[in-house]
């Protein structure tokens, strides 16, 4: 992997709303144009695949399982685009129309494609709750769990005395979390 | 609760080692109740997990209806952008009726020229190891021969899946063997409508092409050119060429 790359990965693992962002910002346009020219996708379809490349992007160079980029960053997320394009294509039993062989076309060697949004019952209802959750459990949540941070690092971006504090409160977050979520799955029932 | 807590999550994060993972299974068998605490554990790192997926993705359309403004606002700031455009249109239209009246190319020039192999949207994510992905995956990569035998196999197994048809009739297009392909692309035709039904009419005809038999190259061509998608743009230009 070039330093370039490597660097990126680095960067989005630092900072990773801004740089998605970014390559949002610098990607997008062609993207867009990349999907009409080759399956004549509109730029609503074309922007919410681009949108979902970039998450599983994100997700998989947060959990691991993307740590060596073979291609640029640009060529991944092209790649993951067009799986991505055609899935959704498949699901809507729209039939691909004729396409211009590129660059971009190289499918991924094993991908898979995560449920990004939906689960069960259960794992809905826990997602739902992360829009009304408030510091400094959802920081501490988000860092650990979706960004990997260890105790001592949310410490330290927390200005927490230690990490054994830290702990603690996640602890209380995940109680309250769950008794939450108890008590509206009881009222549902 | 604390130790309990890190314990599971050590194990759901892969971070035990062997032997104490193995005992924890272990563990796990023996008590339901805990269990049960490592099943919703996972649920709620899951849940947690969507529901920041959820927020990145707004995050990103919010981005995205600010950029697809901006692009509104170019356009509504540079008309001239469109009349360039319609000037351009304009002269392509020229230049296309111009073509039409120069001597016309023959059928197998037309098909060179309008032919290019059907993209793979099967399986184009995983590569395991079974024969069906084989299949797709010697297609991707212009081993049709191979890819055509693994198909033939699949197709014998599910005689109702059209999938493997069409790429086979893709296949044999590509080794020259264009009337093997019509008759294939026909076949996926007779079959309930799927989402290859309009591909294997194009394909058919440009197969009808090749072998030179130009009437029903022009009468599924004509059928194509009735829709409303890039195949009737694309057969009623190439039906104008067939014409002259």
């Amino acid at each position: 992997m070039k330093a370039e790359e490597a660097d990126i990965l680095r960067q989005m693992r630092a900072n990773p709303e801004k740089i998605l962002t970014e390559f949002y910002r610098d990607y997008r346009k062609e993207f867009l144009s990349w999907a009409f020219k080759s399956f004549g996708a509109d730029s609503e379809a074309a922007s919410d695949c681009f949108q979902d490349a970039m998450i599983i992007l994100y997700n998989n160079v947060q959990n691991g399982k993307l740590t060596d980029l073979q291609s640029n960053i640009k060529t991944y997320l092209f790649s993951v685009g067009k799986n991505v394009l055609l899935r959704k294509f498949k699901n809507e039993s729209r039939e691909v129309p004729m396409f211009e062989q590129n660059s971009h076309e190289r499918a991924l060697e094993g991908f898979e494609f995560p449920e990004l949004y939906t689960g069960n019952q259960l794992e809905n209802k826990i997602a739902d709750l992360v829009q009304t959750l408030r510091d400094p459990c959802k920081s501490i949540l988000r860092y650990f769990y979706f960004r990997g941070f260890s105790m001592e690092e949310i410490a330290e971006e927390m200005n927490y005395k230690n990490a054994q504090t830290v702990k603690a409160q996640k602890l209380r977050c995940i109680k309250e979390m769950q008794s939450l979520v108890h008590r509206q799955m009881r009222t549902a029932i | 609760m604390e130790d309990q807590l890190d314990q599971i999550e050590n194990y759901l994060s892969g971070e035990l080692s062997q032997e104490e993972a193995e005992k924890f299974e272990k563990q796990i068998l023996e008590n339901d109740e805990l269990r049960n605490q490592v099943e919703n554990h996972r649920r709620f790192i899951k849940g947690l997990e969507l529901g920041f997926n959820r927020e990145l993705k707004a995050q990103l359309q919010q981005e995205e209806q600010r950029l697809a403004g901006q692009d509104t606002e170019i356009k509504r700031r540079f008309p001239i952008q469109y009349y360039i455009g319609i000037a351009a249109a304009v002269t392509l239209i020229l230049v296309s009726v111009f073509l039409l009246r120069t001597p016309s190319l023959n059928s197998a020039e037309l098909f060179a020229a309008y032919y290019q192999p059907y993209p793979n949207i099967e399986s184009p994510l995983s590569r395991d190891d079974n024969e069906e992905q084989n299949a797709y995956t010697y297609y991707e990569q212009g081993l049709y021969e191979k890819a055509l035998n693994l198909f033939s196999q699949h197709t014998s197994e599910n005689p109702a899946d059209p999938a493997p048809l069409f790429y086979s009739g893709i296949c044999y297009l590509e080794l020259d063997e264009a009337d093997k392909a019509a008759n294939l692309f026909q076949l996926v035709q007779a079959m309930e409508k799927n989402n290859y039904s309009k591909a294997a009419l194009w394909y058919e005809a440009l197969a009808s092409l090749k072998i030179d038999n130009k009437p029903r190259a022009v009468e599924i061509l004509t059928g194509l050119s009735e829709g409303e998608d890039s195949y009737a743009i694309r057969s009623a230009e190439l039906m104008g060429k067939l014409k002259h």
